[in-house]
């Protein structure tokens, strides 16, 4: 009885589901967090009998066939890429990407990481940095004697130097844009790195033709919609119960074939 | 075994068959596009026989066999999923993709992704067909549209229009896992006239929790009643057995 078996890859990819909902929910409010989503497909059929075989020397043919399936397989958890609201705080160094793209961020290990976090800060050498303390590409840094930062839509960054007219430009901030966004790997932290599947980083200026535009004092809230996470966990959860309902039925007809026996 | 104990047999085997077809219905409560399947059993009128001599006089016994398995082809619900690749058919009909082999596979998931040479495919990387191939989204696309006739456009221009096709016979499609089905030969695509897509929604599969579980009630209630008979005649024959020896 392979009813056993299907109920089991059932629960299995039940239980996928709901840790992908889980995860959605806990970053409800991370910054830049773009919610995500199992996708399930069936698993491979038993083609007992080909559908429009010959049923008789006459040239009937059988309407439909016998098809076993075996059960269920995730196939992919991919990242909804819709915008998330924008929300202001005020705060100068903030940055909200509206439309396309990445931040580039600097790591330790010399690698280059992307994310649409913006909520970026100062270190001690004055230089702009992610919340964890990496350094954006290209490195902006910030004079000591400024008593104020603006950054541009474009994504210009200028400082205003008491005792000068007119606002210092501090550089350029640019973003970065792949073929394929799902395809980018999570690094945790918002951080994530490119793969084949995302396609290489193109760079170009905010506002420019198929960039997004930055918006200073503001940051981009997780696009996890709450409403239908919850609904989704429902449905999980009882999709799970109802395959565990099957292993327990399955189990119960065995018993029965092992009491003819006694 | 005899005659009564056989055709419960029979029963039982068909049963057991029902029980993991409504099995694969429950594990793809939540598999996209997934189709409800049903097993359907026949009448196997067999006249019993002893020795390979069919006795002329004896009235044929009713054996149960599978038939067939038949897809529910209803539309799932439409649910919102707000992703802008993901398209869901309404009313009849099939996305087509090629495999890497080339093979045409017909599905009703309209996961779609951007590969990361801009082709549009499916989960499993298969470009989706248009009416004139695969649709490629140019580099630095901003967003993508999907008109209600299934028409790729960016705010450049139209890409092509993602095709649907039907079948006369939508049950002689063979399941090929994944979500996907093939045509056997002889099983033509015809393009839909007027399909209806809608974007940003993905169609859920149409098992029906309830009806699975009553069915699965069902099946295990039977199969004890038909395991029941197995054992009464397995009963009856120890009692004939002993009886008659004590005769002898």
């Amino acid at each position: 009885m392979r009813a056993l078996a299907i109920g089991a890859t059932g629960m299995n990819a039940q239980q996928i589901n709901v840790d992908t909902i889980s995860n959605n929910i806990a970053n409800m409010t991370t910054t830049g967090f773009k919610g995500q989503r199992a996708e399930f497909a069936d698993l491979l059929y038993q083609n007992m009998l080909q559908p429009g075989s010959a049923t008789s020397e006459t040239g009937t043919i059988a309407p439909t066939g016998i098809s076993l399936g075996s059960g269920v397989r995730p196939v992919g958890i991919y990242r909804m890429d819709q915008q998330g609201t924008v929300q202001q705080t005020t705060n100068p160094l903030d940055l909200a990407i509206q439309g396309k793209g990445f931040l580039q961020v600097q790591l330790p290990s010399g690698q280059t990481a992307y994310t649409r976090d913006g909520s970026l800060q100062l270190n001690a050498q004055g230089q702009i940095v992610t919340a964890d303390g990496f350094p954006i590409i290209p490195n902006i840094t910030i004079p000591v004697t400024s008593t104020g930062v603006t950054i541009n839509s474009a994504g210009q960054v200028f400082a205003t130097i008491p005792g000068s007219a007119t606002p210092q430009n501090l550089g350029q901030i640019q973003l970065a844009s792949f073929v394929n966004d799902a395809g980018l790997q999570g690094m945790g932290g918002n951080l994530y790195s490119e793969t084949d599947a995302s396609g290489t980083a193109t760079l170009g200026n905010p506002n420019a033709d198929g960039y997004g535009s930055i918006l200073q004092g503001s940051l981009e809230n997780s696009n996890v919609n709450i409403v239908s996470e919850m609904t989704n966990l429902i449905t999980a959860q009882r999709a799970y119960e109802m395959n565990s309902k099957v292993i327990k039925s399955a189990d119960e007809m065995q018993q029965t074939i092992t009491g003819l026996s006694s | 075994m005899e005659i009564a104990g056989n055709i419960a047999l029979s029963r039982m085997m068909a049963l057991q068959q029902r029980m993991d077809i409504v099995a694969n219905n429950i594990a793809n409560m939540n598999t996209t596009g997934y189709k409800s399947i049903e097993l359907l059993m026949k009448e196997d009128k067999i006249s019993p026989s002893s020795n390979g001599v069919t006795a002329q006089d004896s009235s044929p016994v009713s054996m149960v066999a599978q038939w067939g398995t038949v897809r529910n082809t209803s539309g799932g619900v439409i649910q919102q999923t707000g992703n802008p690749l993901d398209v869901a058919i309404q009313g009849p009909g099939y996305f087509t993709v090629k495999d890497a082999s080339g093979q045409a596979l017909y599905t009703r998931n309209g996961v779609f992704q951007i590969s990361s040479t801009g082709t549009l495919v499916d989960l499993s990387g298969n470009p989706v067909q248009s009416d004139g191939g695969e649709i490629n989204i140019p580099p630095g696309t901003t967003s993508v549209s999907i008109g209600s006739d299934g028409t790729v456009s960016t705010p450049k221009g139209i890409l092509g229009r993602i095709g649907v096709v039907n079948f006369q016979n939508e049950q002689a499609l063979l399941p090929a896992g994944t979500n996907d089905f093939t045509a056997p030969d002889g099983v033509d695509a015809q393009p839909v006239t007027n399909p209806v897509v809608v974007q940003g929604s993905l169609e859920q599969s149409n098992v029906n929790g309830i009806n699975q579980m009553t069915d699965m009630i069902e099946i295990q209630r039977q199969y004890q009643s038909a395991a029941n008979i197995v054992k009464s005649e397995n009963d009856r024959l120890n009692a004939a057995i002993k009886d008659l020896a004590k005769t002898g």
